[in-house]
């Protein structure tokens, strides 16, 4: 287990590989990792550890390393102790003993004392305000309150290295603290770093493998510390070079280390550094943005022509990939573009990790039926896996282009579709995937909208009620109209037939028949009329 | 679900544009749909919204605009008016024919012809719709067709001020049709009424105008403009008085949406008419 106290950095000693000189002798203040130690002993003729009169004593040391229990305070007064190369990898708390009232700024005097003009001066300071610790309870302000000296940003290290001589040459931000998974980023290059660039990825990387609990999702803090240039203030802690200069960037891949370095702001970065690992990485990685970030940009221009199209370009992309038998998850985080092209990045993930799931004898979209209902192809799977990602990362973000109500998995089957994925297969997809955790505040949002969205269908329903009162009015009314006037018409009718039948009626008709004898002509058409229609009803009867 | 989404028959025309959906009762649709032009005639109703409920816009400048006015919870569709003009006007639902009418007269077309003139008035009525048809009639040399919002046209010297100088009058017709009838909706009936022009006018820059620009007729803004601000003025500077169409296709490319335009299947499913999962 390592010592919380040792902060010890898997980058740090190929860092200080490249930036350490071969000297006559050098101190090394306070015990740092048996690397790093190694390290100087091999590029120092005479080194020495110099411990406080409490510091443990190394179990092994190597050959040209001598151990020294002594007060600094005795030693920076002595001419004859300065030495050109200088280290203090542990940080200047270290330097004397545990409970010594001496403030930082003084500790620093004395290290700075032990240093030639013009030597080598290395010092590790931790940062006692990190961002991130914003997310997991706040940020400890004793340390900086009880000694006011202490560095709170790298530009105070940097200003205090200054004013004791020692002009700082390079500052590396270092990140994840007694970790295999860890980055250095040099302060010039963080400086210039963008969302989504190589520096912002690798960051990102190792603040997601923190196992801490947080209420900040890790690419929520790196974007918001990157776009406000403060990636130094994210850092666990700042290795400060006064001589020398590193890369711009280190990380570890699987344990072995990698760097990248970087010409200017906009070229492309150069990967080097392990053998092995850098085998497996591109030489050069373009600094151009992530699709992410370029698809983030359509949604909050609310330019949906955009992102429409680039998602179509994107599916096209992996559809067309060279190798259709590519398995590996894809990311909108990792994957660049570069003009209208796609350039798959690096991904920082190990091999194994993030495999989609192969579909036998479906690799191939040539395979699929015209309307296919079979299982959906690889490079479907790894678009869902890609989409599926993005949703859960722009959560919340997408409010103006989409429905606010609508879930990771609506608006990952939305934009398999705009890939050119069938419905068919967006739907097999669809239904094959659990449901993800959603964060708190997205989902005490959507619990609000979905509450204010159930009084929306009640006033609705209420609505359609009081329409289905008033159809059932309208037809009850008419019914009892119909009925009314089907009974009007019966009563009608059994009068007007009392009426034929009374005596006056017939009386009266008697009277208009032998009226009908003072008109021949009225009485002949009568007669024919009737003589016809009997004809005619005869004539139907065959 | 709110009662503005059936104004001008725009719900149907959405629900004609997805297909597979009953085009006589459109399902409901789960926010506010936007019915006229909002620099003209803003809605308040759209922007007092829940948070469960999407302001469904025309265009991403009424969606800036919202969003100025502190509102959220929108989605860009485009304009009915737009989908309207992608459809197959047969598609839309229309009442059986009368078997007693002649089976002939149907496929008789008539080439469009005149200015369809598509006044507006403030409180001055009828003086002002005097002014206007004098104006009209010195100014345009072909047939010209009045037509009316079903309030204007229910005031008869409002009518009678065009009939007297000889112009042709009809209406416009309610903006909220009976839900369920095949009777066409308000929108079809101005699309099939402006197909048999050859241009538009009107006194003022309105949504009236810019369907017409966006269905690709000659449209012109002349007369006196009907009192009272206008958050279009500067759009309505731009192309007053103007016989020269380019800005006025811009202007109406621009707030009718045209770039926002969806395909059938993901209106479908913004409008939230898909089946949930």
């Amino acid at each position: 287990m390592p010592d919380p106290a040792v902060p010890t950095y898997a980058v740090a000693p190929a860092l200080l590989r490249d930036v350490l000189p071969r000297v006559e002798s050098a101190y090394v203040l306070g015990l740092p990792s048996p690397e790093v130690l190694k390290l100087v002993a091999e590029r120092s003729r005479a080194t020495t550890l110099l411990l406080a009169w409490d510091d443990k004593e190394p179990a092994e040391l190597p050959e040209s390393v001598t151990l020294e229990h002594a007060d600094l305070r005795d030693l920076a007064g002595r001419a004859d102790a300065r030495r050109p190369l200088v280290l203090a990898p542990r940080g200047l708390d270290v330097l004397l003993p545990a409970g010594d009232p001496t403030p930082w700024a003084d500790r620093l005097d004395l290290v700075a004392a032990l240093t030639t003009t013009g030597g080598t001066l290395l010092t590790y300071c931790r940062n006692d305000a990190p961002l991130g610790a914003l997310g997991r309870g706040g940020i400890d302000w004793t340390p900086a309150d009880e000694d006011p000296t202490r560095p709170v940003a790298a530009s105070d290290l940097g200003a205090a290295l200054a004013r004791v001589g020692h002009p700082v040459t390079t500052v590396h931000l270092l990140y994840g603290v007694a970790s295999r998974t860890a980055a250095a980023v040099s302060d010039t290059c963080a400086a210039r770093t963008r969302a989504g660039s190589l520096p912002a990825q690798v960051v990102e990387h190792v603040a997601a493998a923190d196992p801490a609990p947080t209420s900040v999702p890790a690419s929520q803090l790196v974007t918001t510390a990157v776009r406000t240039r403060q990636l130094s203030q994210l850092a666990d802690g700042w290795l400060t070079l006064s001589g020398g200069r590193g890369r711009d960037l280190y990380w570890t891949v699987d344990g072995a280390v990698v760097w990248a370095d970087q010409e200017a702001a906009g070229a492309d970065w150069v990967l080097g550094g392990d053998a092995t690992a850098a085998a497996v990485l591109p030489q050069r990685v373009p600094d151009s943005d992530t699709v992410e970030r370029h698809l983030l940009q359509q949604v909050a221009r609310g330019d949906l022509e955009t992102f429409r199209r680039t998602a179509e370009r994107l599916g096209h992309w992996v559809r067309s990939s060279a190798d259709p038998g590519e398995t590996r998850e894809l990311r909108w985080d990792e994957v660049r573009l570069v003009g209208t092209e796609f350039s798959r990045g690096i991904a920082l993930r190990t091999e194994l990790v993030g495999e989609v799931p192969e579909t036998p004898g479906s690799d191939e979209d040539t395979d699929r039926e015209p309307h296919g209902a079979i299982a959906p192809t690889t490079s479907e799977r790894r678009l869902a896996g890609a989409w599926a990602r993005f949703a859960e990362r722009v959560e919340g973000s997408t409010d103006g282009m989409w429905p606010t109500l609508f879930d990771r998995h609506e608006l990952t089957s939305l934009w398999l579709s705009m890939s050119g994925v069938s419905p068919e297969a967006v739907a097999l997809m669809a239904t094959s995937t659990t449901e993800p955790d959603e964060d708190a505040a997205v989902g005490a949002g959507r619990a609000t909208a979905l509450a204010d969205r159930i009084a929306l269908l009640t006033e609705t329903l209420d609505a359609r009620d009081e329409q289905l009162r008033v159809r059932e009015a309208r037809i009850r009314s008419l019914r009892a109209q119909a009925l009314g006037a089907s009974r009007n018409r019966d009563k009608a009718l059994r009068r007007l037939s009392e009426l034929r039948g009374s005596r006056t009626y017939r009386l009266a008709n008697q009277f208009r028949r032998a009226s009908l004898l003072a008109r021949p002509r009225v009485l002949a058409k009568g007669v024919a009329r009737r003589a016809e229609s009997k004809v005619r009803a005869v004539r139907r009867m065959r | 679900m709110h009662p503005h989404n059936r104004y001008y028959g725009q719900n149907q025309v959405l629900a004609v544009y997805v297909g597979d959906i009953d085009r006589f009762s459109p399902p409901s649709i789960p926010g506010h749909l936007q019915h006229d032009w909002d620099l003209v005639h803003d809605c308040s109703d759209a922007t007092r919204l829940g948070p469960g409920r999407t302001a469904y816009l025309w265009s991403g400048a009424a969606a800036r605009r919202r969003s100025a006015r502190g509102g959220s919870g929108q989605v860009v569709i485009g304009a009915p008016w737009l989908y309207l003009l992608e459809l197959d006007l047969e598609e839309m639902p229309r009442p059986a024919p009368d078997p007693e009418d002649d089976p002939t007269a149907a496929e008789v077309t008539v080439a469009p012809a005149g200015t369809l003139w598509l006044p507006r008035h403030d409180l001055r009525g009828e003086h002002a719709a005097r002014r206007l048809a004098a104006e009209i009639v010195e100014r345009e040399t072909g047939p010209v067709t009045v037509a009316l919002s079903h309030r204007d046209h229910a005031v008869p010297q409002l009518r009678q001020a065009y009939l007297d100088t000889g112009l042709s009058v009809v209406t416009l017709g309610e903006r909220e049709d009976e839900g369920g009838t095949d009777d066409p909706r308000y929108l079809l009936r101005l699309l099939e009424l402006m197909r048999a022009h050859r241009s538009v006018a009107s006194n003022t820059l309105d949504a009236l105008v810019l369907y017409a620009a966006a269905a690709g007729l000659s449209a012109q803004v002349y007369g006196d403009a009907p009192d009272g601000p206008s958050a279009a003025h500067r759009d309505e500077a731009a192309v007053r008085g103007s016989s020269t169409s380019a800005t006025l296709n811009d202007i109406a490319d621009r707030e009718l949406g045209r770039r926002h335009l969806m395909p059938s299947a993901e209106l479908s499913a913004v409008l939230e008419w898909s089946p949930r999962a």
